[in-house]
């Protein structure tokens, strides 16, 4: 592990622990309602009830951005989850068994590759309507060929070491082999890449939000919350400053903790060759 | 050796001199052009004044009538006429008014321009009904399909301009009459114009004009505070701070013919019930929403039609009050479930209300009703589409409600919305409202030609939609058009028709 990698696992795990426990106190100890209206205290600064503030329709601007971080965080997860579910499958069967399957996976895969993801993303979410639910369908559907292709990848190249030729000698199954030997193996690979997806993945949840076909009003996913904002940015620019930060540094943690692990995985395997 | 390089230097400066002389010319001669840029909110595909606004906004084209200040109407190109009977119109086509090409306006070429717009454009061939025109001289005669006492006020619609129809080039250059001549037009981005020397009315005032076009209320109040534009139409009331405090512009804001309403789906069992229509409606807080959606740019509405109006509505804006409309749902059978929302017969009161971006303070005024709907057991489901009018008539199941604006009276008289949104079949009736005594009303208004009596049937029009609460209208939103105050001489009008005017003055 290099330096430049320690350095940023350690950012990313204190960055972390400062949006966690941000979040975590402000859903706990937390008195105000995210989606309570009072219009007669709308786009009021910061004062002891409303610590940042209120927004354009009299709503407690910190209570939106708790709500916001397990929203937005939750599916950012969600969806990487739901990816892997599909994409690893895949990607092992095809990687392992290989044949007509893996000419049928990888040509249905290179059909999809052909388009960018974001626009793809956002075909499949202007068919299905504008909602949350169906920017998950629509991201996942984009996402699952990454994971699909590179642990197909992993799989090629780890299934011609000899532990797995010894285990297929052996006539161990193929389910048996895959998960003994196989998967041990490619595990911290998709650990890295999950890490990082995380951060993109938000901020493609982000991008749909904001462009108006994720979360709907009242939602306050912070996409749906900077666009919310953005007809005062000359004269509210908090409405837009503290969901862009928020995005900002999330992503920003996501992909430091993302670095430090590869660079972590990275050493104990040349631990264990050595 | 360093004499090619002193003849290099030289050639440099001369290149440089010259130019900075050219340009220096060029910057006098267009310091002596009056110039003026408006920035608009809706794009426009083409400039064929027979299919969109922009002809008679930007003073290339006129109609024969137009609409003045107290919405009454006036001669234009028309400079008289008269009803030879209850089917026939004519007018005295005005002298002297020539082309943008020279060409002398006579009833032929009106006739020939009518000719080629109920030919191109449907909508305004149903709207008219003409049967047949004849041309005689300076005088032309409309004889209509039917009885239609509205005539004269389609007439005034931007559509029904006068251009010169042998050209071939209408949609990027047509020929009009009016005090702009275009010079060139760029699709969904700009017009340049320049003010034609011979017009009837006297030459504008300004020598060029530029019209652009940027649906983003932001971006389009940011031009004008950087001096992009002069005059910028339709700007959101968040954004008008700025603009007030500053010294070199103002902002305008006057009462539109427009309503911003909720449309009901009459095919939800739920919103049949008149009951739950009015309880949603006594939700509707329309005080708060003038005073803080709107900023106070807006007027509480009371129908569909602004109150300057003979016909419209004389009742009082409906206060909201959360407690009668928790009494009406009880009436009409709504119990609070466990889960606190209200349902009948197991059946949970959950509506989805449609809303769109195009006018941003539609979204809040859905939010808004949300909440206060939430406060008494409704549940409200948002959702925000592109397209607003695609998505009520192509998907009549996925919606409940929609918020909605539209112009109510574009031409002083309110047969065309009334017809458009309440009788079956209209083509602003996608919630399919169907109420017979509504519908004879309107059906005995489009054959009443007496003014009076016309005010009558129409006061009684509103009076069954209000009665009914067929649809909610909350506010009459102001037009809010931010100024340079180097522009002089102009203001806007409600009507939305008459932009660039040879009035219109800059310094």
């Amino acid at each position: 592990m290099t330096n430049k990698q320690n350095l940023s696992m350690l950012l990313g795990i204190v960055l972390a622990s400062i949006l966690a426990s941000i979040f975590l106190l402000g859903s706990t100890f937390g008195t105000q309602d995210p989606f309570y209206i009072n219009m007669a205290n709308r786009l009021s600064s910061s004062s002891a009830p409303h610590w940042l503030g209120t927004d354009h329709m009299g709503r407690d601007i910190f209570a939106r951005m708790v709500y916001g971080a397990k929203l937005t965080i939750g599916l950012g997860i969600l969806i990487i989850l739901l990816a892997m579910c599909i994409g690893i499958p895949i990607g092992l069967l095809s990687g392992y068994i290989g044949g007509k399957m893996d000419a049928f996976f990888m040509r249905v895969i290179d059909g999809i590759l052909a388009f960018p993801d974001f626009i793809l993303a956002i075909a499949i979410a202007g068919i299905l309507g504008p909602s949350l639910t169906n920017i998950v369908i629509a991201i996942v559907l984009v996402k699952w060929i990454v994971y699909a292709r590179v642990i197909r990848g992993l799989v090629l190249e780890e299934k011609q070491k000899e532990f797995v030729l010894a285990s297929r000698l052996s006539y161990s199954s193929t389910f048996h082999t895959i998960r003994l030997h196989i998967i041990p193996q490619i595990f911290s690979e998709i650990v890295v890449m999950a890490a990082i997806d995380v951060g993109k993945i938000i901020l493609l949840i982000s991008s749909f939000s904001y462009i108006g076909i994720g979360a709907q009003a009242p939602l306050p996913e912070w996409g749906a919350m900077l666009n919310e904002g953005r007809t005062f940015i000359q004269v509210h620019p908090s409405l837009m400053v503290y969901p862009g930060i928020a995005i900002l540094l999330t992503v920003l943690c996501c992909n430091l903790l993302g670095d430090g692990l590869k660079g972590y995985f990275q050493a104990r395997k040349r631990r264990n060759l050595q | 050796m360093k004499k090619s390089y002193i003849s290099y230097i030289l050639l440099i400066f001369v290149m440089v001199f010259t130019s900075a002389c050219s340009s220096s010319t060029s910057s006098q001669e267009s310091e002596k052009k009056k110039s003026v840029k408006l920035l608009f909110s809706f794009a426009s595909k083409t400039l064929d004044p027979h299919q969109d606004w922009m002809g008679v906004r930007a003073g290339i084209a006129e109609t024969l009538v137009k609409i003045d200040e107290n919405l009454e109407i006036q001669p234009w190109l028309a400079d008289s006429w008269e009803q030879l009977d209850s089917t026939t119109w004519k007018f005295h086509i005005r002298e002297g008014v020539t082309f943008h090409d020279g060409s002398t306006l006579d009833a032929e070429a009106v006739k020939r321009s009518f000719e080629r717009l109920i030919e191109v454009n449907e909508a305004m061939n149903t709207n008219l009904k003409i049967a047949t025109i004849t041309a005689n001289g300076q005088d032309i005669t409309f004889q209509t399909t039917e009885e239609y006492p509205a005539f004269l006020s389609e007439l005034i619609h931007t559509n029904a301009s006068v251009i010169k129809v042998d050209t071939d080039k209408i949609s990027e250059k047509p020929i009009g009459t009016g005090p702009f001549q275009v010079q060139s037009f760029t699709p969904e981005s700009e017009i340049n114009l320049v003010s034609y020397e011979q017009y009837w009315d006297g030459k504008a005032k300004v020598d060029e004009a530029k019209v652009t076009f940027n649906s983003d209320g932001n971006v389009r109040a940011l031009a004008l505070q950087s001096g992009e534009a002069d005059i910028v139409y339709h700007l959101p009331p968040e954004t008008l701070k700025p603009i007030e405090e500053s010294k070199n512009l103002h902002v305008e804001s006057i009462m539109s013919l427009r309503a911003h309403f909720l449309v009901y789906n009459s095919t939800n069992p739920q919103l049949q019930e008149e009951n739950v229509r009015k309880a949603l409606d006594l939700l509707l807080d329309r005080t708060t929403i003038v005073n803080e959606i709107m900023n106070g740019h807006a007027t509480e509405a009371t129908g569909p039609f602004n109150p300057m109006f003979a016909f419209s509505s004389d009742t009082e804006v409906v206060k909201s009050n959360p407690l009668k409309a928790e009494e009406l749902l009880k009436e009409a059978g709504y119990v609070k479930n466990a889960s606190g929302t209200l349902e009948k017969n197991g059946k949970p009161l959950e509506i989805s209300v449609a809303t769109y971006q195009g006018r941003p303070e539609l979204p809040l005024i859905a939010q808004y009703l949300q909440a206060e709907a939430a406060n008494v057991g409704i549940k409200i489901n948002i959702v925000t589409v592109e397209n607003i009018d695609t998505f009520l008539w192509e998907k009549q199941e996925d919606w409940d409600i929609a918020t909605y604006s539209n112009l109510t009276a574009p031409r002083g008289d309110g047969g065309f919305f009334l017809n458009s949104a309440y009788v079956p079949d209209g083509s602003l009736n996608p919630g399919q409202i169907n109420v017979p005594e509504l519908t004879d009303t309107i059906l005995q208004l489009n054959t009443t030609s007496n003014l009076e009596q016309r005010v009558d049937l129409e006061k009684e029009a509103v009076q069954l939609i209000q009665e009914h609460i067929l649809h909610s209208f909350v506010v009459h939103p102001h037009i809010i058009v931010g100024v340079s105050n180097r522009v002089k001489n102009w203001a806007p009008g409600s009507e939305e028709y008459y932009i660039l005017t040879n009035q219109l003055e800059v310094e």
